[in-house]
C-alpha cells in the first residue's frame, strides 16, 4: 500500500515539471555549475510555468497545493544535476513565512511575485558567531517611529546574491530576553544600507550562490515587520518543522539518485569480462544501500502524510533530517568506492552528488542540533 | 611499539620545518582549484632531498627506508593535504625503476627524476580491467625491439612527464599465457595525453588518459624481466600502498588537528564547543582511529624495510589509513559547521583528497580482495 497517494492533478503537475526540467534546467546544469550562478531568467521561467510556490493560495497566484507538491518538486529537481535553482528553499522554506505570518498587504505585495518568479527569496538567520546557537544573533533592529533601523551581518545565506527579498531575523537591543528580542522583517534588495557580500567559495552547490549580507543603518518601513514584535523566535520555531522535513526529503531523494546512477553504472561497467553487478560484494553493497533508502523513503513519506494532516512531528522531522542527510553522505561515499578510480573524476555525476550532499548534514540546523532538539522534545 | 630513531625524528623535523616555511594555505587552495602543480615548492623539496628518500643514494635518492618515506609523507600531508601529496607524488614511479631496472637504466633515469629535473608518470591502469589484471595494451616484438599500442587511464603527472612507465602484454613463453612486461617510454611522438578533467581530489598532479599509438621501443626500454610484468606490478603495489598509507595518515592527522583547533576556539551556547560531551567523543574516536592507523602503517613500512612485508600488510595499511583519513576529514567538516563547507577552511579539501586517495592504487574493495584472499588462504 502506498503511504502517499497522488491525484490526477499531482500526476499532471509532475509530468509537466519533468518536461520543464528536461528542457529548461538539465541541459544547462553543467554551465550553471561552472558559472557559479543560475540566470535570473531561469527562476522567472520556472515561476511562469507554475512550478514555484505551488502551496500558495490561488488568490495570490499559487495552486493552493499540499506538501505532496513539494515532494514532487524535490524529486524532479534532484534529477537535474544542479542545486542552484533552489526551488524548495524558496517555495517550501522562505515563502511560507510570508504566507503564514504576513499581513494582507504584505501578501498582496510579495506573494504573486514569489509565485511567478519575479521575486526570489532568502532567509537570513545565521551569523558568523550564531550558527547552531541561533539565539546568539547580534544583528539589531531598532524600531523608530514608522521605520526600523537594521545593523549587523548575516552569513551562509543561500540565494544571498540572487535574492530580491530577505526574511531577516534581528534582535531589539533594548529587550533583555534573548528569545523575545527577536523579530522578523522583510528587507528588499536595493534598500540603502543593505549590501550583499562576496560569493562564498564552497565544496559543492556550485551553481547556487551563498553569501554574506551586511546591514548598515538600513532603514525599512515598520510595515515590513513580519508578524508581531518579539515573536520572531517563535515564528522561526513554528516553521522549522517544514524546513526540516524539506531537508529530509532532499537528503532522501539525493540518496536515491546517487544510488540509482551507481546501480546503472555497475550494470553497464564490465571489468575483466564481468559486469560489476555480478560481483557478490557489489551486489550486497547495492542491496544494503537500497534497503536503507527504502527505509528512509517509508519514514519520510509517513512524515509528509502526517505533516499534511497538520501533525506535530517535531521529534520525527528532526530525526528524519539527520538520518536521511547522513544517509545521502553514506550512500555517496560507498557508491564512489564501488566505482574505483573512475569515482574520482568529476565527469561522473555522483562526484557532484557527493560534494553537494555534504552540506545537507549541516544546513538548516546541523545534525547535532537535530539530535539536541529531539532529545529536548523527548523529555531527555 | 616502534621507537623512532634519531635519524627518523630528524626526517620528521626537516619535513615540518620545510612545510612550515614553504606551504602557504592560499597557494595550496589556489593550486588545488585550478589544478596546477606547485613547481616551485617541489623544486625546493627536491633540493632538500625529499624525492625518493627511500631510494639508493647512488642515484640521488636519500638512502633511507620506506619508514622514513612514510614519516616524510605523513608530516607533509598533515601540514597541507594537497601540497604534501603533490610533493610526495611527484617522484612516483622512480621506485619501479629503482627496484626493477638495470644498472644502466637506474644510472640514466633515476638522477633526473630524484633531482626534480624530469617527471615520470605511471601508466598501468586500463578501463575495463582490474588494477592487477593482465593489460590489453600490447608490446609486439620485432627485430628492433617492441611496438607499443594501448590506452591507459587515471595517469597522474602525465602533462609534466619526461618518461612514462607502462605495462603491456608481451608474447608468452611456451608454458605460459597472458604474460605482460613493464616498459620505460620516452615522452615523444605517438603518445597522446588527454586530460581527464577536474577530479574530486589529486588535482595538483592531475589525471589523464594516455594512448600509445605505434610507439617504438628499443630493447633497453624493457623494465625488469620479460613476461614478469604482473609480478613486478604486485611488488610495486606493495611499496606504493604503504607510501599512500603514509600520505593518508598525514591527511587523517591534519584533519584531526584542524578539528581540534576549531573546537578549542569556537563558542556556541556560551561554551567552547570542545566542552560538549559529544564533541569530546567524536574527537576521541578520531584520535583512536588515527593512532591505530599510525601503528599499522609504521609497522608495514618497518616490515618492508626488513624485507618482511607482503601484499596483505600493505593492503591493510592503506585500507586502515585511508578510512581514518576520510573519517577524520568528514568529522572535521561537521565540527566546523557551515565553515567546514567553505573552501577557505581547508577541511573540505582534506575530505576530497582523502576520498581520492582511497580510490587510488586499490579501492577499498580491491584491498579487501587482497586481504581476504591472503587471510583465508588457498582453498582445496
Amino acid at each position: 500500500m502506498n503511504i502517499l497517494t497522488y491525484t490526477a492533478e499531482h500526476e499532471d503537475f509532475r509530468r509537466r515539471l519533468h518536461e520543464f526540467c528536461a528542457a529548461e534546467i538539465t541541459p544547462f546544469a553543467d554551465r550553471w555549475e561552472a558559472d557559479h550562478a543560475v540566470p535570473r531568467e531561469a527562476w522567472r521561467r520556472m515561476g511562469r510555468a507554475g512550478f514555484l510556490c505551488p502551496g500558495v493560495d490561488p488568490a495570490y497566484g499559487g495552486l493552493g497545493g499540499d506538501f505532496r507538491y513539494a515532494l514532487i518538486v524535490n524529486e524532479e529537481m534532484a534529477r537535474t544535476g544542479q542545486t542552484g535553482l533552489t526551488a524548495s528553499l524558496h517555495s517550501d522554506v522562505v515563502v511560507p513565512y510570508i504566507e503564514s505570518f504576513g499581513s494582507k498587504a504584505q501578501k498582496r505585495k510579495y506573494l504573486p511575485g514569489c509565485v511567478n518568479g519575479d521575486i526570489v527569496t532568502a532567509v537570513a538567520m545565521t551569523e558568523p558567531d550564531a550558527g547552531s546557537d541561533l539565539a546568539a544573533m547580534t544583528t539589531t533592529a531598532v524600531e523608530d517611529g514608522d521605520t526600523v533601523v537594521i545593523n549587523g551581518a548575516k552569513t551562509f545565506i543561500s540565494n544571498g546574491l540572487v535574492c530580491d527579498l530577505v526574511v531577516l531575523a534581528a534582535r531589539d537591543p533594548a529587550v533583555e530576553d534573548r528569545y523575545r528580542a527577536i523579530s522578523l522583517y522583510l528587507v528588499e534588495a536595493g534598500t540603502p544600507g543593505f549590501n550583499k557580500g562576496q560569493r562564498l567559495d564552497k565544496m559543492g552547490w556550485h551553481s547556487q550562490d551563498t553569501a554574506e549580507l551586511f546591514f548598515t543603518d538600513c532603514r525599512i518601513p515598520l510595515a515590513n515587520r513580519l508578524g508581531e514584535r518579539g515573536a520572531g523566535f517563535l515564528m522561526l520555531m513554528a516553521k522549522l518543522q517544514q524546513e526540516r522535513l524539506t531537508c529530509a526529503v532532499g537528503g532522501m531523494v539525493a540518496a536515491e539518485r546517487i544510488l540509482q546512477w551507481t546501480t546503472e553504472y555497475c550494470r553497464r561497467t564490465v571489468v575483466d569480462g564481468r559486469p560489476l553487478v555480478k560481483n557478490q560484494a557489489v551486489q550486497f553493497a547495492l542491496v544494503e544501500m537500497a534497503t536503507e533508502v527504502k527505509i528512509g523513503r517509508t519514514f519520510v513519506e509517513k512524515l509528509v502524510a502526517d505533516h499534511i494532516e497538520g501533525g506535530q512531528i517535531v521529534v520525527e522531522t528532526s530525526m528524519a533530517k539527520y538520518w536521511t542527510t547522513d544517509l545521502a553522505n553514506r550512500v555517496a561515499n560507498r557508491c564512489l568506492e564501488l566505482m574505483g578510480p573512475a569515482g574520482n573524476l568529476e565527469r561522473a555525476p555522483i562526484v557532484r552528488g557527493l560534494r553537494d550532499a555534504r552540506i545537507m548534514a549541516i544546513f538548516a540546523g546541523t545534525n547535532e542540533i537535530m539530535k539536541q532538539i529531539a532529545a529536548k522534545f523527548m523529555g531527555l | 611499539m616502534i621507537q623512532l630513531t634519531r635519524a627518523q625524528k630528524q626526517v620528521q623535523k626537516a619535513a615540518r620545518d620545510f612545510a612550515k616555511g614553504e606551504f602557504d594555505r592560499e597557494t595550496a587552495r589556489e593550486a588545488e582549484k585550478i589544478g596546477q602543480f606547485p613547481e616551485e615548492v617541489f623544486q625546493r623539496a627536491a633540493a632538500l632531498g625529499f624525492v625518493g628518500i627511500q631510494l639508493p643514494e647512488a642515484y640521488s635518492g636519500g638512502g633511507m627506508g620506506l619508514l622514513e618515506a612514510v614519516l616524510l609523507a605523513e608530516t607533509l600531508c598533515a601540514l597541507d593535504g594537497s601540497l604534501g601529496q603533490a610533493v610526495c607524488e611527484a617522484g612516483h614511479g622512480a621506485e619501479c625503476i629503482a627496484r626493477f631496472g638495470s644498472q644502466d637504466q637506474k644510472e640514466r633515469f633515476l638522477p633526473p627524476i630524484l633531482e626534480g629535473r624530469t617527471a615520470v608518470a605511471v601508466a598501468f591502469v586500463e578501463a575495463g580491467r582490474g588494477i592487477s589484471s593482465a593489460p590489453a595494451a600490447t608490446a609486439a616484438p620485432d627485430d628492433k625491439g617492441w611496438l607499443l599500442n594501448g590506452t591507459k587511464h587515471f595517469v597522474s603527472n602525465a602533462e609534466r612527464a619526461g618518461i612514462f612507465l607502462t605495462l603491456a602484454a608481451t608474447p608468452a613463453g611456451a608454458d605460459e599465457t597472458g604474460a605482460a612486461s613493464m616498459f620505460i617510454v620516452d615522452a615523444a611522438a605517438g603518445i597522446r595525453v588527454t586530460d581527464e578533467g577536474r577530479r574530486l581530489g589529486g588535482n595538483l598532479t592531475g589525471g589523464a588518459e594516455v594512448t600509445f599509438d605505434e610507439v617504438r621501443l628499443t630493447p633497453d626500454r624493457l623494465l625488469g624481466k620479460p613476461g614478469r610484468g604482473l609480478a613486478q606490478l604486485e611488488a610495486y603495489y606493495m611499496e606504493r600502498r604503504i607510501l599512500l598509507a603514509g600520505q593518508a595518515l598525514g591527511l587523517a592527522q591534519g584533519a584531526l588537528e584542524r578539528a581540534v583547533a576549531y573546537v578549542r576556539q569556537r563558542v556556541q551556547f556560551s561554551r567552547k564547543i570542545g566542552a560538549f560531551a559529544v564533541t569530546r567523543h567524536k574527537i576521541a574516536d578520531l584520535a583512536a582511529r588515527v593512532e591505530a592507523a599510525r601503528l599499522t602503517v609504521y609497522q608495514a613500512a618497518a616490515a618492508f624495510d626488513a624485507g618482511q612485508a607482503d601484499a596483505r600488510t600493505a593492503a591493510i595499511a592503506k585500507l586502515t589509513a585511508a578510512e581514518a583519513a576520510i573519517a577524520a576529514a568528514d568529522e572535521a567538516i561537521q565540527l566546523h559547521g557551515g565553515y567546514g563547507y567553505m573552501r577557505e577552511y581547508d577541511v573540505e579539501r582534506y575530505y576530497r583528497e582523502a576520498k581520492a586517495l582511497s580510490l587510488t592504487a586499490g579501492a577499498p574493495g580491491d584491498l579487501r580482495d587482497v586481504v581476504g584472499a591472503s587471510v583465508i588462504g588457498k582453498l582445496k
